[in-house]
C-alpha cells in the first residue's frame, strides 16, 4: 500500500514540476497568442488554451 | 452552439429537477456535445455492454463530482487538473477492480475501455465546468443526470446495433443477472446485417441518429421562424389599421 | 526474433488494427481537428511524437517499477499522470528550441493529454504482453514500434478524412439535416469498411 501511495505522490509532484516549468518558459516571440479559430471545433475541456481564452472573454 | 447553451443555463440557474433532466436530451453529452464518442462507438455492439459501460460511468461521475465539489475550496488553481485526474483515476481503478471481481464477462468485453474512462472528456469536463463551481448536492445530481444521459445515449446506440446485427436482444450474457436468454427473436435474413455489429456500423448508426436529431432541430427552428414571421405580419397589420383609423378620424375632424 | 516481427507489428498497428477506425481510440480529435488538412497534419505529427515517447516511457515504468513493487493497480493513475507531465515537458522543449515546430504543433499539444489513443496504446502495450512473448528487453522495441505504427495509422486516417471533409463542406446538394457531423460519421463508417478489407494482409 505504502509504495503505491508514495509512487502516486511522486507522479503528482512530477506533473506539478513539469507544469510549472512549462508555464515559466515563455512562448517564442509573436506566438504568445494562438489563433483561436483554429481550435474552435474541439470540445476538449482539459485544453489549457481554451481555458485562457474563456478567461479572457470573461474579463 | 455549445457556448450558447452553457450561457443560457448559467443565466437561468434552473431547479434541481431541470438540473437532473438536462443531460437526457437538451445537453446530452453524446448527441449534443459529442463527448465520449470513443466508448460510444467501441462498446455499443450489444445492449448489455452499453448498459454496463453506462453504469460504470454513472458510478465514476457521481463520486468524482461529489469529491471535487467537496474539496473545491482547498485546491490551488495550478494543481486543479492533476488533482481531478488523480480523483477520477482512483475511482476508475476502483470500478475496474469491482467489475473484474463481480462481472468478469463484462470486464473482458470492455477491456481497455475501462481504464480509458479516465480520459473520457465528459467526466473531466463536468468536474471542471460544474462540480468546481457548485455545492455537493447539485453536483451529485448533475453528475447523475449527465451520466444517465450518457447511458441513455449508449443504450439507444447499443439497442439499434444489436438488433440490426443479430435480430435479437440478448440478456444475461455480460451482466451477472442470474438469468440469460434473448428477446425479439427475428430469425430472418433481414435482421442479420453483421456489419452493424462491427466498427463500420458504429459510425453509421451514430451518424444516422445525429442526422435525425438535426432534422428535428431544424424543423423546430423552421416552425419557430414561421411563427415569428406571422407575428410580425400581424403586428404590422394592426399598426397599419391604427394608422388608417387615425387618418380617417383626423380627416373627419377637418371636415 | 527477426525483423519480420517489427514489420508485422508496424503494419498491423497501422492498417489492420487502425487506432481510429477499427479500435475507436482518438475519435474526438478525429472529428474535432479534421476540418482542414493543415491542422489534421499538425495534430497527427504531435500525436506521433507523444505516442512514441509515451510508449517508450510507460513500458519500462511498468516492468521496472510497478511490477517489482507489486503496485500494478496504480497503473491507470501512473500512466495518465506520466503522459500529462510528458506533454508539458514536450511543450516546454518545443517552446524553447524551435519556433517553427511550436508554430505548427503548439495548439495541438495540450489536447493530447486527454487523447484516448495515447493512453490506449500505452495500456494496450502492457495488456498485449509483449514482455512474455519476446522477453522484457525486445518487448520494449516491439512496444515502441507498435506505437509508431499506430501513430502512422492515425495520421493516414486523419489526412484522408480531412481531405474528404474539405470537399464535403463545399458540397451544396447535401440535405440540410445531414450537413456537418452526421455525414462525416457516415464517411468514417465507409472508411472503416474499407479498412476492414485489409484484415487479411498479415
Amino acid at each position: 500500500m505504502l509504495p503505491g501511495i508514495l509512487f502516486v505522490c511522486g507522479a503528482v509532484g512530477l506533473y506539478m514540476v513539469s507544469f510549472a516549468l512549462n508555464k515559466k518558459t515563455a512562448a517564442p516571440e509573436g506566438l504568445s497568442k494562438i489563433d483561436a479559430l483554429k481550435c474552435g471545433a474541439c470540445q476538449n475541456f482539459a485544453c489549457t488554451i481554451k481555458q485562457t481564452l474563456e478567461e479572457e472573454e470573461a474579463v | 452552439m455549445a457556448a450558447n447553451v452553457a450561457k443560457k443555463t448559467a443565466k437561468k440557474t434552473p431547479g434541481q429537477l431541470a438540473n437532473f433532466t438536462k443531460g437526457f436530451i437538451k445537453e446530452n453529452p453524446v448527441f449534443v456535445f459529442l463527448l465520449g464518442l470513443c466508448p460510444a462507438l467501441a462498446v455499443t455492439s450489444t445492449l448489455e455492454t452499453s448498459l454496463g459501460m453506462g453504469l460504470l460511468v454513472v458510478f465514476v461521475l457521481v463520486l468524482s463530482n461529489i469529491v471535487v465539489s467537496l474539496i473545491k475550496n482547498f485546491i490551488p488553481k495550478e494543481v486543479k487538473i492533476p488533482s481531478y485526474i488523480v480523483i477520477i483515476s482512483t475511482f476508475v481503478t476502483m470500478v475496474g477492480l469491482l467489475t473484474e471481481a463481480y462481472a468478469e464477462n463484462l470486464f473482458e468485453s470492455l477491456g481497455i475501455f475501462i481504464p480509458l474512462i479516465v480520459v473520457n472528456c465528459l467526466i473531466l469536463g463536468r468536474a471542471e465546468s460544474f462540480a468546481s463551481k457548485n455545492n455537493v448536492v447539485s453536483s451529485a445530481i448533475d453528475g447523475l443526470g449527465m451520466a444517465l444521459g450518457f447511458t441513455f445515449a449508449l443504450m439507444l446506440i447499443g439497442v439499434s446495433r444489436e438488433f440490426l446485427s443479430t435480430g435479437a436482444i440478448a440478456y444475461g450474457e455480460y451482466l451477472p443477472l442470474g438469468v440469460s436468454g434473448s428477446i425479439f427473436n427475428f430469425d430472418t435474413h433481414l435482421f442479420n446485417m453483421a456489419v452493424f455489429g462491427g466498427p463500420a456500423g458504429g459510425f453509421i448508426v451514430i451518424g444516422v441518429i445525429l442526422a435525425i436529431l438535426q432534422a428535428i432541430d431544424l424543423n423546430k427552428k423552421k416552425k419557430a421562424e414561421i411563427a415569428r414571421q406571422k407575428m410580425i405580419e400581424e403586428k404590422k397589420r394592426l399598426a397599419l389599421e391604427r394608422k388608417r383609423k387615425k387618418e380617417l378620424e383626423s380627416a373627419g375632424g377637418q371636415a | 526474433m527477426t525483423w519480420t516481427v517489427f514489420f508485422t507489428a508496424i503494419f498491423s498497428a497501422m492498417l489492420i488494427n487502425n487506432v481510429v477506425l477499427l479500435r475507436f481510440l482518438g475519435v474526438c480529435p478525429f472529428l474535432g481537428v479534421s476540418k482542414k488538412t493543415e491542422s489534421a497534419l499538425g495534430m497527427s505529427m504531435a500525436v506521433t511524437f507523444v505516442m512514441v515517447v509515451a510508449a517508450a516511457v510507460t513500458y519500462p515504468l511498468y516492468y521496472l517499477v510497478l511490477k517489482p513493487l507489486e503496485i500494478e493497480y496504480v497503473q491507470t493513475i501512473a500512466f495518465i499522470l506520466i503522459i500529462a507531465s510528458l506533454v508539458q515537458l514536450v511543450e516546454m522543449f518545443i517552446k524553447k528550441f524551435s519556433k517553427k515546430l511550436y508554430k505548427s504543433l503548439g495548439i495541438y499539444l495540450p489536447l493530447i493529454t486527454t487523447n484516448c489513443a495515447i493512453l490506449g496504446i500505452a495500456v494496450q502495450n502492457i495488456t498485449d504482453n509483449y514482455a512474455d512473448l519476446y522477453g522484457i528487453g525486445p518487448g520494449f522495441f516491439v512496444a515502441v514500434v507498435t506505437a509508431f505504427g499506430a501513430a502512422l495509422g492515425f495520421g493516414l486516417v486523419m489526412f484522408s478524412f480531412s481531405s474528404i471533409r474539405e470537399r464535403l463542406d463545399a458540397a451544396t446538394n447535401l440535405p440540410e439535416s445531414w450537413r456537418g457531423v452526421p455525414v462525416s460519421l457516415i464517411v468514417a463508417g465507409i472508411m472503416a469498411l474499407a479498412f476492414l478489407g485489409l484484415g487479411g494482409i498479415v
